[in-house]
C-alpha cells in the first residue's frame, strides 16, 4: 500500500467487498485490483459460502460470478435475488463471460446494479465496486 | 484433483475445538458446571466463524458431514479437560432426523477417546422445519438409552422452539443470547423470561441463559430464578489446555466448593465470575 493510499484509508470508510468466483486465479486478481484501491475484500469459492457469510456479515459492494463451474448460472442469479432483498442497498456487479443480453437483463432485474463482460479493463470494474448506488446517476 | 471446500472443512484437524464453561449460578459465586464444545471451521478462511460453518453447512445440506466432523474435532480435543467435567456438544436437529447412524458414531467416537457417556449432553440446534420426526424421537431414544442427555438449545429464537420443545420433552433449556443480553435494562427481555420460567416449572426442566456478559444481567438472572450461565463474563470459548490450566489453577483456591450440576456429583471444580 502506497503511502496516499494508506492515509486515504486512515480517513475515509474502506469499501467493504464480497468476491464470490470459484477460480483462484481471478479472486487473487480481483483481490488485488481492489484492495490497491482501498477496499477490504473477503473472497468466497462458492455460492452457498457466500450465502452464508451475507447471512451474518454486511458488505457494501458483492461481485458475483455467474459461470461457477458446475452451475447453470440460476444458482448466481438467486444469490444476487436473495441478497438484493437482504440488503437493498448493497452494490451488486455480475461478472460473466456469457454476452446473451436477456441473461444481463434478468440480473439487473433481479437486484444487480451492474453487468461486467470479462475480459473487460478491470479499472471500469473496480470503479463500478466502489461507487456506492446513491451516487449512480439516475 | 482440488478438493472442494466441503472436502477441505472435514479433514483431519481442520476444524478446532474451543470451550466455554457453563455456572451454576444460584450461589453468590458461580461455580463450573460443564463446559461446551465449541467448532471453528479452518483458520484464516471464512468459515472460521462458527456461525458461517454451520450456515454453509445448512445451505449444502450437508449438516450431518459437518456436526460429525466438529464433534469429534471436540471430543478429541475434550480428552484435556478434567476428568468426569460434564461435555456440551451441538447438533442439528436435521443431522438426528436424516443421520441414522449418528448415535452409534457418538458413542464410538466417544469411546475411542476415553470419554463417558453419562458425561454428555447434545444440545439439539434447529433452523429449519425438519420432517423426519420419526427418525428424530427414534434418534432422541437411543441417545437417552445410552446415558446421553439432551438439551434444547437456541430457546427463544428458531424456527419452531415451542413444537420442539412438545416433540423433544426436554429438562435442559438453553435460552438464546437475543433473550439474555441486555435483560437487566429492558422489562419486555424479563417478562419473556419470566414466561419461559414458568414454562420450565410446568415441565420440570432447568435453564440456561447464553450470552451473558455483564454483572447487571447475572443480577437480574438470579432474580429470575435462572440456574445456569454461559457467557463471556465467565470466560470467553478457550482452548480445552487453556481452560484446564485455569480450573485447576482455581480449584487450588483456599475453599473448594462442589458443583451442584444435579447430573454429576462428582465435578468439584470452582470458578469465579469476572
Amino acid at each position: 500500500m502506497t503511502q496516499a493510499t494508506a492515509l486515504h484509508a486512515a480517513v475515509v470508510p474502506q469499501t467493504e467487498v464480497l468476491v464470490v468466483d470459484d477460480d483462484q486465479a481471478t479472486r487473487d486478481l480481483l483481490r488485488t485490483a481492489l484492495s490497491r484501491s482501498g477496499c477490504r475484500v473477503t473472497c468466497a469459492e462458492e455460492l452457498e459460502e457466500a450465502g452464508a457469510i451475507l447471512e451474518y456479515r454486511d458488505y457494501d459492494a458483492l461481485c458475483v460470478d455467474l459461470d461457477l463451474r458446475g452451475l447453470s448460472g440460476l444458482e448466481g442469479l438467486d444469490l444476487v435475488r436473495q441478497a438484493h432483498i437482504r440488503s437493498p442497498r448493497l452494490n451488486i456487479v455480475v461478472q460473466t463471460g456469457n454476452g446473451d443480453p436477456d441473461v444481463h437483463r434478468a440480473c439487473l432485474d433481479l437486484g444487480a446494479r451492474a453487468v461486467f463482460v470479462k475480459g473487460q479493463p478491470l479499472a471500469g470494474f473496480v470503479s463500478l465496486m466502489q461507487t456506492p448506488l446513491k451516487e449512480v446517476a439516475s | 484433483m482440488i478438493k472442494s471446500l466441503m472436502e477441505r472443512v472435514i479433514e483431519p484437524g481442520a476444524i478446532t475445538a474451543l470451550f466455554q464453561p457453563i455456572l451454576g449460578i444460584s450461589d453468590d459465586e458461580p461455580r463450573i458446571v460443564a463446559v461446551e464444545g465449541l467448532a471453528r471451521g479452518p483458520k484464516g478462511s471464512t468459515l472460521e466463524s462458527p456461525d458461517i460453518l454451520f450456515e454453509f453447512a445448512r445451505r449444502k445440506n450437508e449438516e450431518s458431514i459437518v456436526d460429525r466432523a466438529a464433534i469429534s474435532s471436540i471430543l478429541r480435543e475434550a480428552r484435556k479437560l478434567p476428568p468426569d467435567l460434564a461435555l456440551h456438544l451441538n447438533v442439528h436437529a436435521s443431522t438426528l432426523g436424516r443421520d441414522g447412524r449418528f448415535v452409534e458414531f457418538l458413542r464410538k467416537t466417544a469411546s475411542s477417546v476415553g470419554i463417558d457417556l453419562q458425561r454428555l449432553t447434545l444440545e439439539i440446534v434447529e433452523h429449519s422445519n425438519f420432517i423426519e420426526e420419526e427418525n428424530f424421537l427414534a434418534a432422541l431414544a437411543e441417545l437417552r438409552n445410552s446415558g446421553i442427555s439432551v438439551a434444547l438449545d437456541d430457546v427463544g429464537v428458531g424456527t419452531s422452539n415451542f413444537r420442539m420443545m412438545l416433540i423433544t420433552r426436554q429438562t435442559m433449556l438453553k435460552i438464546d443470547r437475543y433473550l439474555v443480553s441486555g435483560v437487566s435494562r429492558d422489562t419486555y427481555q424479563q417478562a419473556t423470561m419470566r414466561a419461559i420460567r414458568l414454562l420450565a416449572d410446568q415441565v420440570h426442566a432447568e435453564l440456561v441463559a447464553e450470552g451473558v456478559d455483564n454483572q447487571e444481567d447475572l443480577r437480574t438472572l438470579r432474580t429470575l430464578g435462572i440456574e445456569y450461565a454461559q457467557g463471556f463474563l465467565f470466560s470467553r470459548p478457550r482452548t480445552a489446555e487453556d481452560l484446564t490450566a485455569s480450573m485447576v489453577q482455581q480449584s487450588l483456591a483456599p475453599t473448594p466448593k462442589v458443583s451442584v450440576w444435579a447430573a454429576r456429583p462428582n465435578l468439584s471444580l470452582v470458578a469465579h465470575a469476572g
